[in-house]
């Protein structure tokens, strides 16, 4: 009789819980999990939004891997996008650990530097890209005035050469407030007597850091490495604002190609192709990522360990 | 528990109200671009009640921001909430008409018995005529013209060769020309070049492109020679609203543009001519506007012939060219006490459409201006115009044809 009624009791509870989180399930259901399931279908197919969806089997992958002329952008716009990775995530994890290592180092006005790096991350990307844009501009704003006093003719934002990393210097700078949040929480939690260890073994700062801190916030560092990098990845707004994807495509990523396609083209099968491609690459860089997790070469040993533990039980 | 029942059907019933899309079918949905103030939207409405009172038909008017209609307009066709006619920007016409989405309205304009297809601007007509069929009808309509730095040039050139004398004369620190912009904006003004050497974008038969042809390298070379390759031109290439800042000599704009500089930019003193062209050649440029169609799907086709009839009247298109900014496309109605509007009204009398083949944008966007803002113009590494062309070409006509 009991036993019965802590059963009914834990029932009503499991169905209590259900409905707490029943707005979030059909959310999730409705706004995400449809139409991620929809788009793979549409990517199979033709179809410019007026007209009914043609099934086309695996064309658009096809055409978009291998014809340059219609798609003249797909493998540039990646190509794109990957050196953006490779400029944005290691400045970005660079900068956050020396910012960070600097914050944490009892340094007056840890309040104010905090705030005044975390500004960034809370303005919109407009306004961020409109200051920028003043900033660069050649003629006015900082690099006008560089011009105008050294006789320079500086055009960041105009060249090929350098448009691509100014995007990436931005994209740095707007985050970077998020990420040394982040990381000097990281820091804060790392035990001192680690460092009191190391002083005692002769260690000056420098040391300290490359052997007490970096292996302390290791997992830390992974999960910015992973964010960022699927952060570089989608990169869209700013060269959408500011660069329309020139000049000669340097700054057309991926993202922004897929937009064009959509929203100038209507080649909504094509664009859908492309989102299941630039999701393909996150999933294998995030999968990767989870291997270099520290504690996992320990984990895949237990694991083989039980297993066969339960295989000699079995025999 | 009662009590909380009965709100949870109550808002249950709510929601259901508010997602039903039902509508009446005696009811005209008509898309529009929204206008930028208050004052002109409720005058839009204002005007379309009083298209419902002098006939009695029902029209529900939906104003979409322009920078999001095209995106808005293809989801609801897409979906149920489809209008039964629209603005349509004259390079979709093609795109829409191909796959039947909008329909041929030549029955419904025969019995319009206030406008004939002479009334309007020549060629502002065909831009909604596609494979011999009329697909729609041109309400509003700008051409490019050239603008001026009175400061910079006292009279403006005619003549290709008098536009680029001007250089000689230009103090340091100003650069003859910009504003050709990047990617679609370049292919669009290429177009006012091309036409201002007797060159078109499109072959005689429609069968080919033609911008990579002895007129088009001509009308790339043009541009090049404009922009020229001192550090002053590039600089000021890449300086925002270089000519509202007084920094160049001239550039293409077209009515919208008046309104900014003279909004922004007060004490710029600039005059607007018409783009000259090469000698021998009357001074020719491109167009822009906004079309109004009739979907296929709608089952008030009559009704949308008598809206678009209404909407024509000189007294409807004044009001519509004021929303946007932009000129009637009626030639007889298109008046202005600005002469500079003036010029940009004579302009258009030989404005030359955009060709009315489906996928045109693209071409565009994607093959045409990107080559002539980032490989011709380059001024790292600029591409040889004849064979840039040729390349741009040569995607264009796989695409199209």
């Amino acid at each position: 009789m009991v036993v019965q009624g802590k059963n009914r009791q834990k029932k009503k509870t499991a169905i209590i819980g259900v409905l707490f989180i029943s707005p979030l399930i059909i959310y999730f259901i409705v706004f995400q999990l449809t139409p991620i399931i929809m788009s793979f279908g549409i990517s199979f197919t033709e179809w410019n939004w007026r007209t009914p969806p043609v099934f086309v089997g695996f064309n658009n992958y096809i055409e978009l891997f291998t014809n340059r002329i219609i798609y003249p952008n797909f493998w540039k716009s990646l190509w794109v996008t990957i050196q953006y990775m490779l400029m944005s995530v290691p400045l970005s994890v660079v900068t956050t650990l020396i910012v960070s290592a600097m914050l944490n180092s009892k340094i007056k006005g840890e309040k104010f530097f905090k705030s005044a790096f975390f500004i960034p991350s809370v303005t919109a990307g407009v306004a961020i890209s409109a200051i920028w844009m003043f900033l660069i501009d050649p003629t006015y704003g900082v690099v006008g005035a560089i011009n105008r006093a050294c006789g320079t003719n500086i055009n960041l934002i105009g060249r090929t050469t350098t448009a691509l990393p100014l995007m990436a210097i931005m994209a740095v700078w707007s985050g970077l407030g998020y990420n040394v949040l982040i990381m000097l929480s990281a820091m804060k939690n790392i035990n001192p007597s680690l460092y009191e260890a190391c002083e005692i073994d002769g260690g000056g700062t420098i040391r300290k850091f490359f052997h007490v801190t970096i292996p302390n916030v290791a997992p830390t560092i992974l999960f910015l490495c992973v964010t960022s990098t699927i952060g570089s990845l989608q990169a869209f707004d700013q060269m959408y604002l500011m660069t329309g994807g020139g000049p000669d495509g340097s700054t057309t990523t991926f993202m922004l190609e897929i937009y064009n396609m959509i929203f100038s083209y209507q080649e909504v099968g094509t664009a859908s192709a492309m989102s299941y491609i630039l999701f393909a690459v996150i999933l294998a860089i995030t999968l990767m990522g989870q291997g270099f997790l520290p504690g996992q070469k320990e984990r895949r040993l237990f694991a083989r360990k039980v297993k066969n533990g339960k295989q000699l039980k079995a025999n | 528990m009662k009590n909380n029942t009965t709100i949870i059907l109550a808002v249950t019933l709510l929601c259901l109200v508010g997602c039903d899309n039902t509508s009446d079918d005696n009811i005209i949905s008509f898309w529009a671009y929204q206008p930028s103030t208050q004052a002109h939207q409720n005058a839009f409405r204002e005007l379309i009640n009083d298209f419902s009172l002098e006939t009695g038909i029902k029209v529900k008017l939906n104003l979409v921001v322009k920078d999001s209609f095209n995106t808005a307009l293809n989801s609801a066709l897409g979906g149920r909430a489809k209008p039964d006619m629209s603005y349509l920007d004259q390079p979709l016409i093609a795109d829409y008409a191909v796959d039947g989405t909008i329909f041929d309205i030549s029955s419904l304009f025969s019995s319009f018995e206030t406008v004939a297809s002479d009334d309007f601007f020549p060629y502002v007509y065909s831009t909604n005529i596609f494979e011999n069929k009329l697909y729609g009808l041109p309400l509003n309509v700008t051409a490019s013209v050239l603008f001026y730095n009175k400061e910079l040039v006292s009279t403006p050139p005619t003549s290709w060769a008098e536009w680029l004398a001007v250089k000689d004369s230009l103090p340091s620190g100003k650069s003859l020309f910009d504003g050709i912009g990047n990617g679609g904006y370049a292919g669009w003004y290429f177009q006012a070049f091309l036409a201002n050497c007797g060159g078109s974008l499109l072959n005689n038969q429609g069968s080919g492109v033609a911008f990579n042809d002895s007129h088009g390298v001509e009308a790339a070379q043009m541009i090049k020679d404009l922009y020229g390759s001192d550090p002053t031109s590039i600089i000021n290439r890449g300086t925002s609203d270089a000519f509202g800042n007084g920094l160049v000599a001239f550039k293409l704009g077209s009515s919208s543009d008046i309104e900014r500089f003279d909004t922004n930019f007060p004490n710029l003193d600039y005059g607007v001519a018409l783009v000259p062209s090469k000698s021998g050649i009357i001074s020719s440029s491109n167009m822009g506007g906004e079309n109004v169609v009739v979907y296929s799907h709608s089952k008030l086709k009559e009704n949308c012939g008598k809206l678009i009839e209404y909407l024509l009247k000189q007294e409807c298109l004044d009001k519509l060219s004021d929303f946007t900014g932009n000129f009637p496309a009626i030639r007889s109605y298109a008046q202005s006490g600005d002469e500079r509007l003036n010029t940009i009204i004579d302009q258009m009398e030989t404005s030359v459409p955009r060709p009315v083949i489906p996928r045109w944008i693209r071409v565009n966007d994607e093959y045409l201006g990107p080559t002539l803002s980032d490989k011709i113009l380059s001024d790292e590494n600029p591409r040889d115009i004849q064979s840039s062309l040729d390349d741009a070409a040569s995607a264009a006509n796989q695409l199209l044809f």
